[in-house]
């Protein structure tokens, strides 16, 4: 019964959904109250159904309940049963309802929050929230059903989940990229409307400004998740691969980036509107555009989900129908956006302006290097080529340098122009990070190494602008401002670490046997033992290595079920040095393969993202966007009938 | 208001690129899955020998090693009662064999009388029929989903994998051209 009341209860979310698409637009188009009241009652059915939906599923696979042919292919018995609980995200079915419940939510949250937007705005935003549901709900039932029986009945104890998902880092990664990704639908939803009603200004700005913020912050949470679960779990101390996926998931984060800085700009200055308009747009169909490449199987991919064409056509088809549409009404609408502008020299405009520049640069490039195998095989009939690392990282970070070098800046820039006496300070701090940048490569390695000094120097410039300006105005400070401060540090944290966990690393592929000693960098690294520990539902071997007093377990297991091998890295996790043993594979006579490595900040790296992400959520809570709320409601209680 | 207008026009026509890329990439994406369905990842094991196996025969109960294979080029089938697009494909495997091609099956993580059962009420189209109970020889075979086929050549060396059930539309456009290229090289040899 449960599955099947699952399945119900997501087919009423479905109508709901239809029903929040006509009453917002019926609300909208006809500025009647009554309407904009049901759809907001209708979004928040629609999100406690699928709610009910969700919880039902899970409780299937907690039950292990193998006559559902999605648990049975997905979990298995002997799991333990928090994996069991985060099974049902573990292919493309189950995280597809992830998806639409992440898309409900949002959508609940929208309605319930939207009271100081005038009525065609807030009906418009509803029903086009209310359609990208249809749309998802639609796919979900008719091509990825998660509720469906298997028949005919066998008794199995399921084929178990993949045993790379087997992990906490599956439990975490997925749900918070869904949350960023759905949650530009917000910003799109509202540029959507904006170009309806011909209406882009300061406010619509502001009200879109925490929304982005927020799925931007929850993407970024996402995004790092996943490169940390990549360090530890794919086993070999990698923690980005320019994986299609990645890329996937990186290239609404730059889109959504550029968005934030831009919407400031549409803000306080009333400019780049219709280029906000267009990322706004843009972004969320990255996200779309991201989960068809995933899904699809369009491109090869570490991540890639079952692969089913017809899938890949209705998801194109998604994305085709939301980025022609809404490009089509751009157009068509943004002709009559006006932005009125001026400055002179460095300015935050200027700044902000090389901001959005860069990282749509930055952005095309990896598009295209993520396609250019599609475009490769089909010009050359099948031919397959994959672009690896180097090539993406020629290409992207320079841009990021340039980019870093800005974001200096930033802190000392003012609005329409600056008086260049200002700079004179930051030129002092430019020379003390250039020098430091020069010292710390010597201090790691006795030796000069300018691709990492100067991006350790840029990174330091940022961090000495930021903190300075961040002491000078220490009696003045809101919270977007030290969310902005914050951001921009950690990003410089994240250069750093990315800096010198590439230039410095040491990795040592080894063969040892038990008793052998060797040195590694600095360190002698003695293994001591080596056992067969056994899991729930797996077999390792686990070696005993240690490094003074410490002791690393690093283990290779063998999943019973599935038969599949894992490598757990052994990892002492450090602030200034992470040291990591990878147990490969025997290689006779006793002998195992092992790589040694030490990876100096790589914990950086992930630092400065989670900072990054923290202070966007910081900036949400700005009480500007709180006295903005009250005021607006205050005024709402006329509602505003005037057509602009 | 003249000069204004002179700087308004080409903006417009701007705004118009996002649609016109878009509708371009598109093209390209629509056009990759519809001439190219990437139904088959590329396997490791193509151009590589089927890996050694001693399993028993479905119907014969004996036991069959990689000697015991057919020594022409063949197809090897995998299939199971449980799977839906088995019997989907399953006419289609039946006139291949009545062209007089040889199918090996692979009975996948089934039960043997379930299987015999199959044969005898819809028609075995199968020479011989390898029995995987625990799926240790599809793993070896890199099967992630039933049903799979692979085109083998006299040299008992895989050439091709197709993943999916194989509908006739397929086997005349797609398979058999690559079957026929295999048996040729046979003939001349």
């Amino acid at each position: 019964m449960i599955p099947e009341l699952a399945h119900f209860l997501c087919v009423m979310a479905f109508t709901c959904a239809a029903a929040l698409a006509i009453a917002g637009f019926l609300g909208a188009n006809r500025r009647q109250l009554t309407w904009i009241k049901a759809a907001k009652q209708i979004a928040i059915a629609q999100f406690l159904l699928l709610l009910g939906s969700f919880v039902l599923l899970d409780i299937a696979f907690l039950r292990d309940d193998f006559t559902v042919q999605y648990v049975a292919d997905n979990s298995n018995a002997l799991l333990p049963w928090y994996f069991k609980a985060s099974a049902m995200w573990g292919d493309h079915e189950g995280s597809f309802l992830l998806w639409t419940l992440v898309m409900a939510g949002w959508t609940g949250a929208v309605a319930l929050r939207s009271e100081s937007l005038s009525f065609d705005m807030r009906g418009y935003v509803l029903s086009v929230l209310g359609l990208i549901n249809v749309a998802f709900l639609l796919f979900l039932l008719s091509a990825s059903n998660p509720f469906l029986r298997a028949f005919p009945l066998e008794a199995t104890t399921g084929a178990d989940l993949n045993a790379i998902l087997q992990d906490v880092g599956h439990l975490v990664h997925p749900p918070f990229l869904y949350f960023g990704y759905v949650g530009f639908s917000v910003a799109f939803a509202y540029a959507v409307a904006a170009l309806l009603t011909g209406r882009i200004d300061a406010a619509w700005a502001r009200w879109s400004r925490p929304w982005t913020n927020t799925a931007w912050a929850l993407l970024t949470v996402g995004i790092a998740l996943g490169s940390w679960w990549a360090y530890y779990e794919l086993g070999w101390g990698g923690w980005w691969f320019w994986d299609p996926v990645e890329n996937a998931s990186f290239m609404p984060w730059l889109a959504g980036t550029a968005l934030i800085h831009s919407l400031a700009v549409t803000e306080k200055r009333g400019a780049f509107k219709s280029w906000t308009v267009l990322l706004a747009l843009l972004t969320f169909t990255l996200c779309l555009v991201g989960a068809f490449l995933v899904r699809s199987g369009v491109l090869t991919s570490v991540h890639a989900f079952a692969i089913d064409p017809e899938r890949g056509m209705y998801l194109a088809t998604i994305v085709a129908l939301v980025a022609g549409l809404s490009l089509s009404l751009y157009a068509f609408r943004a002709g009559r956006l006006r932005s009125r502008i001026s400055y002179r020299g460095i300015s935050r405009e200027l700044l902000l302006l090389s901001n959005n520049v860069l990282l749509t640069l930055a952005l095309a490039v990896i598009f295209l290097y993520t396609l250019y195998p599609l475009f490769y095989e089909w010009f050359t009939d099948g031919g397959r080529v994959s672009l690896g690392p180097p090539y993406f990282n020629r290409a992207f970070v320079p841009l990021m340098m340039i980019l870093a070098a800005c974001l200096a800046l930033v802190p000392i820039a003012r609005w329409k122009r600056t008086p260049l006496q200002l700079f004179r300070p930051s030129l002092y701090m430019l020379g003390g990070a250039l020098v430091l940048g020069l010292v710390i490569p010597l201090l790691y390695s006795g030796a000069l190494h300018l691709g990492v000094s100067v991006c350790v120097a840029a990174a330091i410039w940022i961090l000495s602008t930021h903190l300075s300006d961040f002491y000078r105005n220490r009696r003045s400070l809101t919270l977007s401002f030290v969310g902005m401060s914050i951001a921009h540090m950690g990003f410089a944290i994240t250069v750093i670490g990315v800096a010198i966990t590439s230039g410095f690393s040491v990795s040592k592929d080894l063969r040892l046997t038990v008793g052998d000693e060797v040195s590694v960098g600095d360190r002698t690294y003695v293994f001591e033992d080596l056992r067969i520990v056994n899991g729930p539902n797996y077999v390792a071997h686990q070696a005993q290595f240690s490094v003074g007093d410490i002791r690393l377990l690093p283990e290779r297991r063998q999943y019973t079920t599935r038969n599949t091998v894992t490598t757990e890295a052994g990892i002492r996790p450090g602030f200034t040095n992470d040291l990591l043993i990878s147990l490969g594979e025997p290689v006779g006579d006793g002998a195992w393969a092992v790589r040694i490595q030490e990876k100096p900040l790589i914990r950086w790296v992930w630092l400065g993202a989670f900072l990054a992400a923290v202070a966007g959520l910081l900036a949400v809570l700005d009480v500007r966007y709180r006295r903005l709320r009250q005021r607006e409601s205050q005024s709402v209680q006329e509602p505003e009938l005037g057509v602009t | 208001m003249v000069s204004h207008k002179r700087n308004v026009a080409p903006l417009r026509m701007a705004l118009w690129l996002p649609l016109v890329a878009f509708v371009g990439l598109c093209i390209v994406f629509f056009a990759s899955l519809e001439f190219s369905p990437r139904s088959e990842l590329p396997s490791p094991l193509i151009d590589r020998p089927v890996p050694t196996f001693s399993l028993p025969e479905l119907q014969s109960v004996s036991v069959m090693t990689s000697d015991d294979l057919p020594e022409e080029a063949f197809l090897l089938n995998v299939w199971a009662t449980w799977c839906f697009p088995c019997r989907e494909e399953h006419p289609v495997l039946m006139d291949i064999a009545a062209e007089g091609i040889a199918i090996v099956g692979l009975s996948y993580k089934d039960d043997d009388s379930k299987a015999i059962d199959w044969l005898n009420s819809i028609g075995d189209p199968y020479r011989l029929n390898l029995v995987d109970r625990d799926g240790e020889f599809g793993v070896d075979l890199g099967v992630y989903g039933v049903p799979a086929t692979y085109l083998i050549d006299s040299e008992r060396t895989i050439r091709y994998k197709h993943i999916g059930p194989i509908s006739s539309s397929q086997w005349r456009q797609k398979l058999a051209p690559i079957f026929k290229s295999l048996q040729a090289v046979d003939e001349h040899a």
